[in-house]
């Protein structure tokens, strides 16, 4: 997503970010929902905070690409997919579906096992393995028709077995060899029929080793940072960076790598031949090269990017996280390592918080997962890191994993007296035993109003809002609505007094939804309604809850055609939005009238 | 199932329903049940009807007021369809006063009209 922002901007990684966004802007000046698209691709790239709902953010990115493509056809290429975000995923699949007005054109590329785990994805175009007499074509194109003699060329057809890159490598292989022989060499190579190496591992291998040294360590700091790479990140991981561009020149004349668009677009680049090229490189290094590797490359990208930096922690805390990894593997915990551990938990603290926002909760399990692995038992910051990683989970539906995080928690936070984190693991139990159907709703009540009376002398903002709110949902389900709408408006105010933007909307939905079956007349749930989606005019799914509402409680007066417009609203906003992964809360906002 | 497709809502149901059993889940699936226990009382399988209705008050907290009135109410339609109207009435009733205390408007409207449903096809056949 950054890097087709970017891209589509003009934003290099030297500019402020003041700078990035105005190109942003300038970018979408046109269209009238132009400051809606800019805010929340801004936020999803972390160019600038937020807590639109990965939904918005879906939306603004296909609106986005839908004022790219006004002027020219757009080409989306998006690699590698299997290992996408879920959100992402839901992002792509939904493109030919909701951008209709536009000349888009998007390309996948996938190993099998994406259609394996996401059964609903369009049949793939499968590439399949070459046929012999497509090989030969290849050797052929590859070297000429007299550059191999005809055995060597039938050996490497049926070596290669109609993968592509082995028989290019095994071309490549035999040609290094003959070169290695000098001059004369080429007839006698072939004549002895040199032995091909036996797997595309062996032979990537056997290219790597045979290659001058500073190539070779050039191209294994490159493969540190990934199968596209910086020249400038990897001269500032060499120990003698003095060699870089000579090694870069000669691997490139081994066709090992060729330059690129680079990702950071005032840098140059080069990508490697093959992703499994750049894989053997990285593993043909040495674990604690590879950890100083990483290490040097986080610094690099912190050093380019500066006050950026919120848009590329994610990568950051990933190259820190590896090299702690690595140290780990060689030795008992040491300083270096524990240094390490806390640099990477430093970057994915706030890179988890911006998932959350996004109410991006698979993401956001997934960074909580790796920042609570990093921090020490004792840490201060494990309890509270625990329970919203615990959140996340029930969230994605992983129950079972959310149970052994909350007990996690609950022990962190005894051991280390922290008492507000205490009270919002218990919270979290009570409304996990709750879904499990363990724990009545009455019981779940009473431990809400303790929590509250607990939390309201420490000012404890947010965790204050979740007892309201969680008071809120159990009493709308006992059937007592009134006191459920009191309970979330209690929930939204403290929210709104700490702040905390992100627990003031969930609470504002939740209190929209309350309002239609119970006892408030629909004259005052109409005012209040339109009062409350007056906060955050731009986020799309209060307005949407807001509307609903107000549609239901219009139709309740006998306005039927007002009613009708403020659910066609609803309606066009949650069709633009795309699937949720919120479907009762859906079921409820796509009321209709009868 | 507002717009009465209920054929088309019963794989939707399913699937979710599948979901939240996989993940543990109890209380949102509790829900779902009863939901689909309505589409399938539409499409006239009541066996099915009545066995996930009675699931969903089964696994649902037993002060979850939705689903355990409007699990009696399809058990209340079931019976009723099947001819049972004394037992059919004996569940529309008790849903009715489950909701009685309760500010959840909609909920004691539509249990009264399925009580009503009960009463009337009783007073047919008393007439009868």
């Amino acid at each position: 997503m950054g890097e087709i922002v970017r891209q589509a901007a003009g934003i290099l990684e030297s500019d402020t970010p003041g700078t990035a966004w105005d190109k942003l802007r300038s970018l979408l000046s046109e269209p009238p929902d132009a400051r809606f698209i800019a805010s929340r691709v801004a936020q999803a790239i972390g160019l600038r905070p937020g807590v639109a709902s990965v939904e918005e953010i879906a939306h603004a990115t296909r609106r986005f690409v839908e004022v790219l493509a006004r002027e020219v056809p757009v080409v989306l290429v998006f690699d590698d997919i299997q290992w996408a975000e879920p959100a992402l995923l839901d992002l792509i699949a939904a493109f030919p579906r909701l951008v209709v007005t536009s000349q888009v054109f998007v390309l996948c590329l996938a190993r099998p096992e994406l259609t394996d785990e996401h059964l609903g994805w369009p049949a793939p175009l499968v590439v399949r393995p070459l046929a012999d007499g497509e090989s030969q074509a290849l050797v052929v194109q590859l070297v000429g028709e007299n550059g191999l003699d005809q055995s060597s060329a039938r050996r490497v057809v049926l070596a290669g077995q109609g993968n592509p890159l082995f028989v290019e490598e095994l071309v490549a292989f035999l040609q290094e060899e003959v070169s290695a022989q000098g001059p004369e060499g080429d007839h006698a190579v072939a004549g002895q029929e040199v032995a091909l190496p036996p797997s595309l591992g062996a032979v990537l291998a056997a290219r790597l080793d045979a290659l001058e040294q500073s190539a070779r360590a050039w191209l294994e700091a490159g493969s540190v940072e990934g199968e596209v790479f910086h020249a400038r990140a990897t001269e500032a991981m060499l120990s003698a960076p003095e060699t870089a561009s000579e090694a870069a020149e000669l691997a490139a004349a081994r066709r090992f790598v060729e330059p690129t668009t680079p990702l950071l677009p005032s840098e140059s680049a080069f990508r490697f031949h093959h992703l499994l090229m750049r894989d053997a490189a990285y593993h043909a290094t040495a674990k604690r090269a590879r950890a100083n590797l990483h290490e040097r490359f986080a610094d690099w990208l912190e050093s380019v990017v500066q006050e950026r930096l919120p848009e590329y922690q994610e990568i950051v805390a990933h190259h820190l996280e590896q090299a702690c990894g690595y140290l780990g593997e060689l030795g008992p915990v040491n300083d270096s390592q524990l240094r390490l551990a806390g640099r990477a938990a430093a970057h994915l603290q706030p890179a988890a918080e911006r998932a959350l926002a996004r109410s991006d909760q698979a993401a956001a399990a997934r960074l909580l997962e790796r920042l609570a692995s990093l921090l020490p038992e004792r840490a201060a910051e494990r309890p509270g890191v625990l329970v919203d990683l615990a959140f996340c989970l029930v969230g994605s539906g992983r129950l079972r994993e959310a149970a052994v995080a909350l007990e996690s928690a609950a022990s962190c936070a005894a051991a280390t007296s922290d008492v507000v984190n205490g009270w919002r693991a218990t919270l979290e139990q009570v409304w996990l035993d709750g879904l499990l159907g363990r724990y009545p709703l009455q019981r779940q009540v009473d431990v809400a109003e303790k929590a509250v009376a607990a939390l309201e002398p420490l000012g404890a903002g947010r965790a204050l809002s979740r007892a309201w709110r969680l008071s809120g949902d159990s009493l709308y389900n006992l059937g007592r609505c009134q006191a459920g709408v009191a309970a979330y408006q209690e929930a939204a105010g403290v929210a709104v007094a700490c702040g905390d933007q992100g627990q003031e909307i969930l609470a504002l939905q939740q209190l929209m939804v309350a309002l239609v079956p119970g006892p408030m007349p629909a004259k005052a749930a109409i005012e209040l309604c339109r009062d409350l989606v007056g906060r955050d005019p731009d986020n799309l799914l209060l307005q949407a809850s807001a509307q609903t509402s107000v549609g239901v409680h219009l139709a309740m007066q006998n306005r039927f055609d007002e009613a009708r417009k403020e659910l066609a609203g609803s309606r066009r906003i949650l069709t633009d939005l795309g699937p949720s992964p919120l479907p009762s809360q859906r079921c409820f906002l796509l009321h209709r009238l009868r | 199932m507002l717009e009465g497709e209920y054929a088309a809502a019963e794989p939707l149901l399913r699937y979710w329903c599948d979901f939240l059993e996989a993940a543990g889940e109890h209380t949102v699936r509790s829900s779902g049940l009863v939901v689909l226990a309505q589409a399938l009382l539409a499409l006239g399988d009541l066996d099915e009807a009545e066995r996930l209705s009675r699931e969903s008050q089964q696994i649902a907290n037993s002060d979850d007021l939705a689903v355990q009135v409007q699990s009696r109410s399809v058990l209340a339609s079931v019976l009723r369809r099947r001819g049972d109207l004394a037992q059919a009435e004996n569940e529309a009733r008790r849903a009715v006063e489950l909701v009685t205390h309760s500010d959840w408007l909609n909920l004691r409207g539509e249990r009264l009209e399925v009580l009503a449903d009960v009463l009337a096809a009783l007073a047919g056949r008393t007439r009868r």
